[in-house]
Protein backbone atom coordinates (compact mmCIF):
# COMPACT_ATOMS: atom_id res chain seq x y z
CA UNK A 1 0.00 0.00 0.00
CA UNK A 2 1.20 3.50 -0.75
CA UNK A 3 2.05 5.59 2.29
CA UNK A 4 -0.07 8.73 2.79
CA UNK A 5 1.50 11.70 1.05
CA UNK A 6 3.57 9.45 -1.21
CA UNK A 7 2.62 9.18 -4.82
CA UNK A 8 2.43 5.89 -6.66
CA UNK A 9 5.76 4.75 -8.10
CA UNK A 10 6.13 5.48 -11.78
CA UNK A 11 6.39 2.66 -14.31
CA UNK A 12 10.04 3.50 -14.82
CA UNK A 13 10.67 3.25 -11.04
CA UNK A 14 8.88 -0.10 -10.99
CA UNK A 15 11.18 -1.36 -13.75
CA UNK A 16 14.21 -0.51 -11.61
CA UNK A 17 12.61 -2.19 -8.57
CA UNK A 18 11.65 -5.31 -10.57
CA UNK A 19 15.30 -5.81 -11.46
CA UNK A 20 16.02 -6.05 -7.72
CA UNK A 21 12.87 -7.89 -6.69
CA UNK A 22 11.06 -10.02 -9.27
CA UNK A 23 7.74 -9.93 -7.40
CA UNK A 24 7.40 -6.17 -8.06
CA UNK A 25 6.80 -7.14 -11.68
CA UNK A 26 3.24 -8.14 -10.72
CA UNK A 27 2.47 -4.43 -10.11
CA UNK A 28 3.53 -3.59 -13.66
CA UNK A 29 1.51 -6.53 -14.98
CA UNK A 30 -1.58 -5.32 -13.11
CA UNK A 31 -1.15 -1.83 -14.54
CA UNK A 32 -0.87 -2.97 -18.12
CA UNK A 33 -2.81 -6.21 -18.50
CA UNK A 34 -6.19 -4.59 -19.23
CA UNK A 35 -5.01 -1.93 -21.71
CA UNK A 36 -2.68 -4.39 -23.46
CA UNK A 37 -5.32 -7.10 -23.71
CA UNK A 38 -7.71 -4.54 -25.21
CA UNK A 39 -4.98 -3.34 -27.61
CA UNK A 40 -4.16 -6.91 -28.72
CA UNK A 41 -7.85 -7.55 -29.39
CA UNK A 42 -8.05 -4.34 -31.39
CA UNK A 43 -5.13 -5.44 -33.54
CA UNK A 44 -6.38 -8.94 -34.24
CA UNK A 45 -9.50 -11.02 -34.41
CA UNK A 46 -8.22 -13.67 -32.00
CA UNK A 47 -10.56 -14.89 -29.28
CA UNK A 48 -10.15 -14.04 -25.57
CA UNK A 49 -7.96 -17.11 -24.91
CA UNK A 50 -5.72 -16.36 -27.89
CA UNK A 51 -5.33 -12.74 -26.80
CA UNK A 52 -4.41 -13.82 -23.27
CA UNK A 53 -1.78 -16.23 -24.60
CA UNK A 54 -0.26 -13.40 -26.62
CA UNK A 55 -0.41 -11.13 -23.57
CA UNK A 56 1.44 -13.68 -21.45
CA UNK A 57 4.21 -13.84 -24.06
CA UNK A 58 4.35 -10.04 -24.09
CA UNK A 59 4.96 -9.91 -20.34
CA UNK A 60 7.58 -12.66 -20.52
CA UNK A 61 9.42 -10.90 -23.37
CA UNK A 62 9.23 -7.56 -21.58
CA UNK A 63 10.72 -9.19 -18.45
CA UNK A 64 13.55 -10.82 -20.42
CA UNK A 65 14.38 -7.49 -22.10
CA UNK A 66 13.83 -5.28 -19.05
CA UNK A 67 17.46 -4.10 -18.98
CA UNK A 68 17.13 -2.99 -22.58
CA UNK A 69 14.35 -0.55 -21.68
CA UNK A 70 15.45 3.00 -22.40
CA UNK A 71 14.22 5.28 -19.57
CA UNK A 72 14.29 8.20 -22.05
CA UNK A 73 11.02 6.86 -23.45
CA UNK A 74 7.79 5.88 -21.73
CA UNK A 75 7.51 2.33 -20.39
CA UNK A 76 3.97 2.18 -21.78
CA UNK A 77 5.27 2.90 -25.33
CA UNK A 78 7.96 0.26 -24.89
CA UNK A 79 5.55 -2.48 -23.77
CA UNK A 80 2.96 -1.51 -26.41
CA UNK A 81 5.71 -1.93 -29.01
CA UNK A 82 6.49 -5.41 -27.65
CA UNK A 83 2.78 -6.26 -27.81
CA UNK A 84 2.52 -5.10 -31.41
CA UNK A 85 5.64 -7.03 -32.42
CA UNK A 86 4.35 -10.13 -30.66
CA UNK A 87 1.01 -9.94 -32.50
CA UNK A 88 2.86 -9.64 -35.83
CA UNK A 89 5.24 -12.46 -34.92
CA UNK A 90 2.38 -14.79 -33.88
CA UNK A 91 0.60 -14.17 -37.14
CA UNK A 92 3.79 -14.54 -39.15
CA UNK A 93 4.26 -17.99 -37.62
CA UNK A 94 0.81 -18.90 -38.90
CA UNK A 95 1.60 -17.24 -42.25
CA UNK A 96 -1.35 -14.90 -41.88
CA UNK A 97 -1.86 -11.18 -41.45
CA UNK A 98 -3.49 -9.83 -38.30
CA UNK A 99 -7.05 -8.88 -39.14
CA UNK A 100 -8.84 -6.08 -37.32
CA UNK A 101 -11.57 -6.88 -34.88
CA UNK A 102 -15.04 -5.47 -35.07
CA UNK A 103 -14.69 -2.21 -33.18
CA UNK A 104 -16.95 -0.92 -30.50
CA UNK A 105 -16.51 2.82 -30.52
CA UNK A 106 -17.66 4.66 -27.42
CA UNK A 107 -19.23 8.08 -27.42
CA UNK A 108 -15.97 9.76 -26.38
CA UNK A 109 -14.11 8.13 -29.30
CA UNK A 110 -16.81 9.24 -31.75
CA UNK A 111 -16.69 12.79 -30.37
CA UNK A 112 -12.91 12.95 -30.77
CA UNK A 113 -13.12 11.61 -34.31
CA UNK A 114 -15.97 13.96 -35.24
CA UNK A 115 -14.10 17.01 -33.89
CA UNK A 116 -10.80 16.06 -35.48
CA UNK A 117 -12.22 15.21 -38.87
CA UNK A 118 -14.72 18.07 -39.22
CA UNK A 119 -17.56 15.66 -39.83
CA UNK A 120 -21.00 17.09 -40.33
CA UNK A 121 -23.00 17.42 -37.10
CA UNK A 122 -26.05 16.34 -39.06
CA UNK A 123 -24.89 12.77 -39.32
CA UNK A 124 -26.78 10.64 -36.85
CA UNK A 125 -24.54 9.57 -33.95
CA UNK A 126 -25.62 5.94 -33.90
CA UNK A 127 -25.20 5.71 -37.62
CA UNK A 128 -21.78 7.38 -37.44
CA UNK A 129 -20.71 4.94 -34.71
CA UNK A 130 -21.61 2.01 -36.91
CA UNK A 131 -20.15 3.54 -40.07
CA UNK A 132 -16.85 4.40 -38.39
CA UNK A 133 -16.48 0.97 -36.82
CA UNK A 134 -17.24 -0.64 -40.15
CA UNK A 135 -14.80 1.61 -42.05
CA UNK A 136 -12.10 1.08 -39.42
CA UNK A 137 -12.32 -2.71 -39.64
CA UNK A 138 -12.06 -2.60 -43.44
CA UNK A 139 -9.23 -0.10 -43.90
CA UNK A 140 -5.53 -0.83 -44.59
CA UNK A 141 -3.73 -2.21 -41.53
CA UNK A 142 -1.10 0.55 -41.60
CA UNK A 143 -3.79 3.24 -41.38
CA UNK A 144 -5.94 1.32 -38.93
CA UNK A 145 -3.14 0.89 -36.42
CA UNK A 146 -2.36 4.62 -36.22
CA UNK A 147 -6.05 5.43 -35.80
CA UNK A 148 -6.39 2.78 -33.08
CA UNK A 149 -3.38 4.20 -31.22
CA UNK A 150 -4.48 7.82 -31.61
CA UNK A 151 -8.22 7.64 -30.97
CA UNK A 152 -8.83 4.38 -29.14
CA UNK A 153 -5.62 4.11 -27.08
CA UNK A 154 -5.29 7.94 -26.85
CA UNK A 155 -1.56 8.02 -27.53
CA UNK A 156 0.21 11.17 -28.67
CA UNK A 157 2.46 11.45 -31.74
CA UNK A 158 5.66 10.82 -29.81
CA UNK A 159 4.23 7.66 -28.20
CA UNK A 160 2.87 6.38 -31.52
CA UNK A 161 6.30 7.04 -33.05
CA UNK A 162 7.94 4.96 -30.28
CA UNK A 163 5.40 2.14 -30.58
CA UNK A 164 5.47 1.84 -34.37
CA UNK A 165 9.18 2.79 -34.58
CA UNK A 166 8.61 5.37 -37.27
CA UNK A 167 9.54 9.07 -37.32
CA UNK A 168 6.91 11.47 -36.00
CA UNK A 169 6.65 13.07 -39.45
CA UNK A 170 5.72 9.70 -40.94
CA UNK A 171 3.12 9.19 -38.19
CA UNK A 172 1.59 12.59 -39.03
CA UNK A 173 1.42 11.64 -42.72
CA UNK A 174 -0.10 8.22 -41.97
CA UNK A 175 -2.64 9.75 -39.64
CA UNK A 176 -3.60 12.40 -42.18
CA UNK A 177 -4.17 9.75 -44.86
CA UNK A 178 -5.97 7.45 -42.43
CA UNK A 179 -8.37 10.22 -41.40
CA UNK A 180 -8.97 11.10 -45.04
CA UNK A 181 -9.81 7.46 -45.81
CA UNK A 182 -12.07 7.22 -42.77
CA UNK A 183 -13.82 10.53 -43.60
CA UNK A 184 -14.46 9.41 -47.16
CA UNK A 185 -15.89 6.08 -46.00
CA UNK A 186 -18.12 7.79 -43.44
CA UNK A 187 -19.35 10.39 -45.94
CA UNK A 188 -20.00 7.72 -48.54
CA UNK A 189 -22.03 5.74 -46.07
CA UNK A 190 -24.00 8.82 -45.01
CA UNK A 191 -24.85 9.55 -48.65
CA UNK A 192 -25.97 5.95 -49.08
CA UNK A 193 -28.13 6.26 -45.99
CA UNK A 194 -29.68 9.51 -47.21
CA UNK A 195 -30.59 7.80 -50.47
CA UNK B 1 -8.61 -16.28 -17.22
CA UNK B 2 -8.87 -13.44 -14.69
CA UNK B 3 -6.38 -10.60 -14.45
CA UNK B 4 -5.00 -12.03 -11.22
CA UNK B 5 -4.35 -15.31 -12.99
CA UNK B 6 -2.38 -13.61 -15.74
CA UNK B 7 0.09 -12.01 -13.35
CA UNK B 8 0.29 -15.23 -11.32
CA UNK B 9 0.82 -17.30 -14.44
CA UNK B 10 3.53 -14.97 -15.71
CA UNK B 11 5.41 -14.93 -12.39
CA UNK B 12 5.05 -18.72 -12.00
CA UNK B 13 6.39 -19.27 -15.50
CA UNK B 14 9.30 -16.93 -14.83
CA UNK B 15 10.13 -18.89 -11.67
CA UNK B 16 9.49 -22.37 -13.11
CA UNK B 17 11.49 -21.81 -16.29
CA UNK B 18 14.21 -19.85 -14.49
CA UNK B 19 13.68 -16.89 -16.82
CA UNK B 20 16.10 -14.03 -16.11
CA UNK B 21 16.36 -10.55 -17.60
CA UNK B 22 19.15 -10.45 -20.19
CA UNK B 23 22.27 -8.71 -18.88
CA UNK B 24 22.74 -5.03 -19.72
CA UNK B 25 25.96 -5.71 -21.64
CA UNK B 26 24.05 -7.69 -24.30
CA UNK B 27 22.02 -4.59 -25.18
CA UNK B 28 25.08 -2.35 -25.05
CA UNK B 29 27.05 -4.78 -27.24
CA UNK B 30 24.25 -4.95 -29.81
CA UNK B 31 24.05 -1.15 -29.95
CA UNK B 32 27.85 -0.87 -30.15
CA UNK B 33 28.10 -3.45 -32.96
CA UNK B 34 25.43 -1.61 -35.00
CA UNK B 35 27.27 1.71 -34.61
CA UNK B 36 30.66 0.17 -35.47
CA UNK B 37 29.20 -1.48 -38.59
CA UNK B 38 27.65 1.84 -39.61
CA UNK B 39 30.99 3.60 -39.07
CA UNK B 40 32.82 0.94 -41.13
CA UNK B 41 30.29 1.39 -43.94
CA UNK B 42 30.78 5.17 -43.92
CA UNK B 43 34.56 4.59 -43.96
CA UNK B 44 34.28 2.24 -46.96
CA UNK B 45 31.99 4.83 -48.56
CA UNK B 46 34.77 7.39 -48.04
CA UNK B 47 37.27 5.07 -49.72
CA UNK B 48 34.87 4.61 -52.65
CA UNK B 49 34.59 8.41 -52.94
CA UNK B 50 38.41 8.69 -52.99
CA UNK B 51 38.72 6.07 -55.76
CA UNK B 52 35.99 7.81 -57.78
CA UNK B 53 37.88 11.10 -57.39
CA UNK B 54 41.13 9.40 -58.40
CA UNK B 55 39.56 8.10 -61.59
CA UNK B 56 37.73 11.33 -62.38
CA UNK B 57 40.44 13.81 -61.44
CA UNK B 58 43.88 12.23 -61.55
CA UNK B 59 43.09 9.74 -64.32
CA UNK B 60 41.44 12.49 -66.33
CA UNK B 61 38.05 10.84 -66.83
CA UNK B 62 36.24 13.94 -65.59
CA UNK B 63 38.21 16.25 -67.85
CA UNK B 64 37.82 13.82 -70.74
CA UNK B 65 34.07 13.83 -70.24
CA UNK B 66 33.87 17.61 -70.55
CA UNK B 67 36.50 18.04 -73.27
CA UNK B 68 36.27 15.05 -75.60
CA UNK B 69 33.93 15.50 -78.57
CA UNK B 70 32.46 12.01 -78.13
CA UNK B 71 30.92 11.36 -74.70
CA UNK B 72 29.79 7.77 -75.30
CA UNK B 73 33.25 6.24 -74.83
CA UNK B 74 33.86 8.07 -71.59
CA UNK B 75 30.41 7.41 -70.22
CA UNK B 76 31.03 3.68 -70.67
CA UNK B 77 34.29 3.98 -68.73
CA UNK B 78 32.86 5.82 -65.70
CA UNK B 79 33.56 4.17 -62.31
CA UNK B 80 30.14 2.56 -61.93
CA UNK B 81 31.48 -0.27 -59.76
CA UNK B 82 32.63 2.25 -57.18
CA UNK B 83 29.43 4.24 -57.46
CA UNK B 84 27.39 1.09 -56.80
CA UNK B 85 29.69 0.17 -53.90
CA UNK B 86 29.40 3.69 -52.50
CA UNK B 87 25.60 3.73 -52.61
CA UNK B 88 25.38 0.16 -51.23
CA UNK B 89 27.63 0.84 -48.26
CA UNK B 90 25.89 4.10 -47.49
CA UNK B 91 22.52 2.35 -47.59
CA UNK B 92 23.83 -0.31 -45.19
CA UNK B 93 25.16 2.46 -42.91
CA UNK B 94 21.78 4.18 -43.09
CA UNK B 95 19.99 0.88 -42.31
CA UNK B 96 22.25 0.30 -39.30
CA UNK B 97 21.81 3.78 -37.91
CA UNK B 98 18.03 3.51 -38.20
CA UNK B 99 18.22 0.25 -36.22
CA UNK B 100 20.01 1.80 -33.27
CA UNK B 101 17.97 2.43 -30.16
CA UNK B 102 16.66 5.82 -31.28
CA UNK B 103 17.45 5.67 -34.99
CA UNK B 104 13.83 5.08 -36.02
CA UNK B 105 12.97 8.65 -35.01
CA UNK B 106 14.75 10.03 -38.08
CA UNK B 107 13.50 9.89 -41.64
CA UNK B 108 15.55 7.62 -43.87
CA UNK B 109 16.31 10.48 -46.26
CA UNK B 110 17.83 12.62 -43.47
CA UNK B 111 19.96 9.72 -42.25
CA UNK B 112 21.07 8.96 -45.82
CA UNK B 113 21.99 12.59 -46.48
CA UNK B 114 23.88 12.53 -43.15
CA UNK B 115 26.01 9.50 -44.12
CA UNK B 116 26.65 11.00 -47.58
CA UNK B 117 27.81 14.24 -45.95
CA UNK B 118 30.15 12.23 -43.71
CA UNK B 119 31.62 10.11 -46.48
CA UNK B 120 32.39 12.98 -48.86
CA UNK B 121 34.89 14.85 -46.63
CA UNK B 122 36.37 11.48 -45.62
CA UNK B 123 36.74 10.65 -49.31
CA UNK B 124 38.46 13.98 -49.96
CA UNK B 125 40.96 13.29 -47.19
CA UNK B 126 41.63 9.74 -48.44
CA UNK B 127 42.02 11.08 -51.97
CA UNK B 128 44.45 13.75 -50.83
CA UNK B 129 46.63 11.24 -48.97
CA UNK B 130 46.63 8.87 -51.93
CA UNK B 131 44.45 6.05 -50.62
CA UNK B 132 42.14 6.22 -53.63
CA UNK B 133 45.07 5.51 -55.97
CA UNK B 134 46.36 2.67 -53.76
CA UNK B 135 42.97 1.01 -53.42
CA UNK B 136 42.36 1.34 -57.16
CA UNK B 137 45.71 -0.30 -57.96
CA UNK B 138 45.15 -3.04 -55.36
CA UNK B 139 41.71 -3.74 -56.85
CA UNK B 140 43.34 -4.42 -60.21
CA UNK B 141 44.63 -7.70 -58.76
CA UNK B 142 41.10 -9.01 -59.11
CA UNK B 143 40.57 -10.40 -62.64
CA UNK B 144 37.11 -8.87 -62.97
CA UNK B 145 38.33 -5.43 -61.96
CA UNK B 146 41.51 -5.73 -64.02
CA UNK B 147 39.35 -6.15 -67.15
CA UNK B 148 37.37 -3.04 -66.24
CA UNK B 149 40.58 -1.07 -65.65
CA UNK B 150 41.91 -2.20 -69.04
CA UNK B 151 38.70 -1.08 -70.73
CA UNK B 152 39.01 2.27 -68.97
CA UNK B 153 42.61 2.70 -70.09
CA UNK B 154 41.80 1.67 -73.64
CA UNK B 155 39.49 4.62 -74.13
CA UNK B 156 42.70 6.63 -74.60
CA UNK B 157 43.38 4.78 -77.85
CA UNK B 158 40.56 6.37 -79.80
CA UNK B 159 41.93 9.31 -81.78
CA UNK B 160 38.62 9.57 -83.65
CA UNK B 161 36.97 10.13 -80.25
CA UNK B 162 39.53 12.80 -79.34
CA UNK B 163 41.65 10.64 -77.01
CA UNK B 164 45.21 9.36 -77.52
CA UNK B 165 48.00 8.14 -75.27
CA UNK B 166 51.63 7.15 -75.72
CA UNK B 167 55.27 7.78 -74.92
CA UNK B 168 56.82 11.20 -75.54
CA UNK B 169 59.57 10.59 -78.11
CA UNK B 170 60.41 14.26 -78.62
CA UNK B 171 58.93 17.70 -78.09
CA UNK B 172 59.55 21.32 -78.72
CA UNK B 173 58.23 24.13 -76.57
CA UNK B 174 59.19 26.67 -79.20
CA UNK B 175 57.12 24.99 -81.90
CA UNK B 176 54.54 23.81 -79.40
CA UNK B 177 54.65 20.27 -80.65
CA UNK B 178 54.96 16.87 -78.95
CA UNK B 179 55.95 13.73 -80.81
CA UNK B 180 54.16 10.77 -79.37
CA UNK B 181 54.52 7.08 -80.03
CA UNK B 182 51.31 5.09 -79.38
CA UNK B 183 51.08 1.43 -78.32
CA UNK B 184 50.95 0.35 -82.00
CA UNK B 185 54.28 2.12 -82.61
CA UNK B 186 52.73 4.91 -84.70
CA UNK B 187 54.36 8.31 -84.35
CA UNK B 188 51.86 11.12 -83.70
CA UNK B 189 52.47 14.83 -84.01
CA UNK B 190 50.59 16.56 -81.25
CA UNK B 191 50.22 20.32 -81.61
CA UNK B 192 49.17 22.49 -78.71
CA UNK B 193 48.35 26.13 -78.15
CA UNK B 194 49.30 28.54 -75.41
CA UNK B 195 46.10 27.83 -73.47
CA UNK B 196 46.51 24.02 -73.39
CA UNK B 197 45.41 22.52 -70.08
CA UNK B 198 47.88 20.56 -67.96
CA UNK B 199 48.04 19.81 -64.24
CA UNK B 200 49.81 22.32 -62.08
CA UNK B 201 53.60 22.04 -61.69
CA UNK B 202 53.92 19.28 -64.27
CA UNK B 203 56.23 19.19 -67.25
CA UNK B 204 56.28 16.14 -69.54
CA UNK B 205 59.71 14.71 -70.08
CA UNK B 206 61.08 12.71 -72.96
CA UNK B 207 60.25 9.05 -72.43
CA UNK B 208 57.26 9.75 -70.16
CA UNK B 209 53.78 8.42 -70.86
CA UNK B 210 51.01 10.91 -71.41
CA UNK B 211 47.35 11.17 -72.35
CA UNK B 212 46.11 13.78 -74.76
CA UNK B 213 42.62 15.18 -75.22
CA UNK B 214 41.73 17.04 -78.37
CA UNK B 215 40.92 16.19 -81.95
CA UNK B 216 42.51 14.45 -84.85
CA UNK B 217 43.23 17.03 -87.56
CA UNK B 218 45.00 14.82 -90.11
CA UNK B 219 46.48 11.36 -90.39
CA UNK B 220 48.76 10.95 -87.33
CA UNK B 221 48.24 14.60 -86.41
CA UNK B 222 46.41 15.75 -83.32
CA UNK B 223 45.45 19.14 -81.92
CA UNK B 224 45.63 18.99 -78.10
CA UNK B 225 43.21 20.73 -75.73
CA UNK B 226 44.66 19.04 -72.65
CA UNK B 227 47.84 17.10 -71.94
CA UNK B 228 47.90 14.86 -68.87
CA UNK B 229 50.51 12.59 -67.31
CA UNK B 230 49.63 8.88 -67.60
CA UNK B 231 50.21 8.21 -63.90
CA UNK B 232 49.34 11.29 -61.97
CA UNK B 233 50.99 11.43 -58.57
CA UNK B 234 48.08 11.77 -56.15
CA UNK B 235 50.36 13.42 -53.60
CA UNK B 236 50.77 16.40 -55.91
CA UNK B 237 48.42 19.31 -55.29
CA UNK B 238 45.15 18.68 -57.07
CA UNK B 239 42.50 20.99 -58.31
CA UNK B 240 41.06 22.28 -61.50
CA UNK B 241 43.71 22.31 -64.17
CA UNK B 242 44.56 25.92 -64.69
CA UNK B 243 45.84 27.49 -67.88
CA UNK B 244 49.57 27.04 -67.53
CA UNK B 245 52.36 28.68 -69.35
CA UNK B 246 53.16 26.73 -72.50
CA UNK B 247 54.98 23.49 -71.73
CA UNK B 248 58.50 24.60 -70.99
CA UNK B 249 61.56 23.14 -72.76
Amino acid sequence: MTEPGRSEPTNEELVAQTLKDRDVYSVLIHRFERPLLRYIKRLTNVDEMGAEDILQEVFIKAYVNLRGFDPAQKFSSWIYRIARNEVISQFRKRDRRPEGHTYELGEDVINRLRDDMDLSKDIDRAFLQEAMADALSKMDAKYREVLVLKYLEEKDYSEISDILQKPEGTIATLLHRAKKQLRESANLLSIKEAL
Amino acid sequence: MSNKEISQDVLERIQKEGIQPKPKWEFLLREWVIWVLAAVCVLVGGIAVSVILTLLVTDGLGLAFFQAPSKGLILAAMPYVWLVLLVSFLLVAEYNIRHTKRGYRYRWASVFVGVVLLSIPLGLIFFKIGWGERVERASQRMPFYERLAEQRENIWEHPEGGLIRGEVSDWSAELRVIHLQDSAGKEWTVLYKKDVMTPRHWIPSKGSFIKVLGEQTADLEFQARAVLPWNFDPLLPFGRPRIPPPIAP
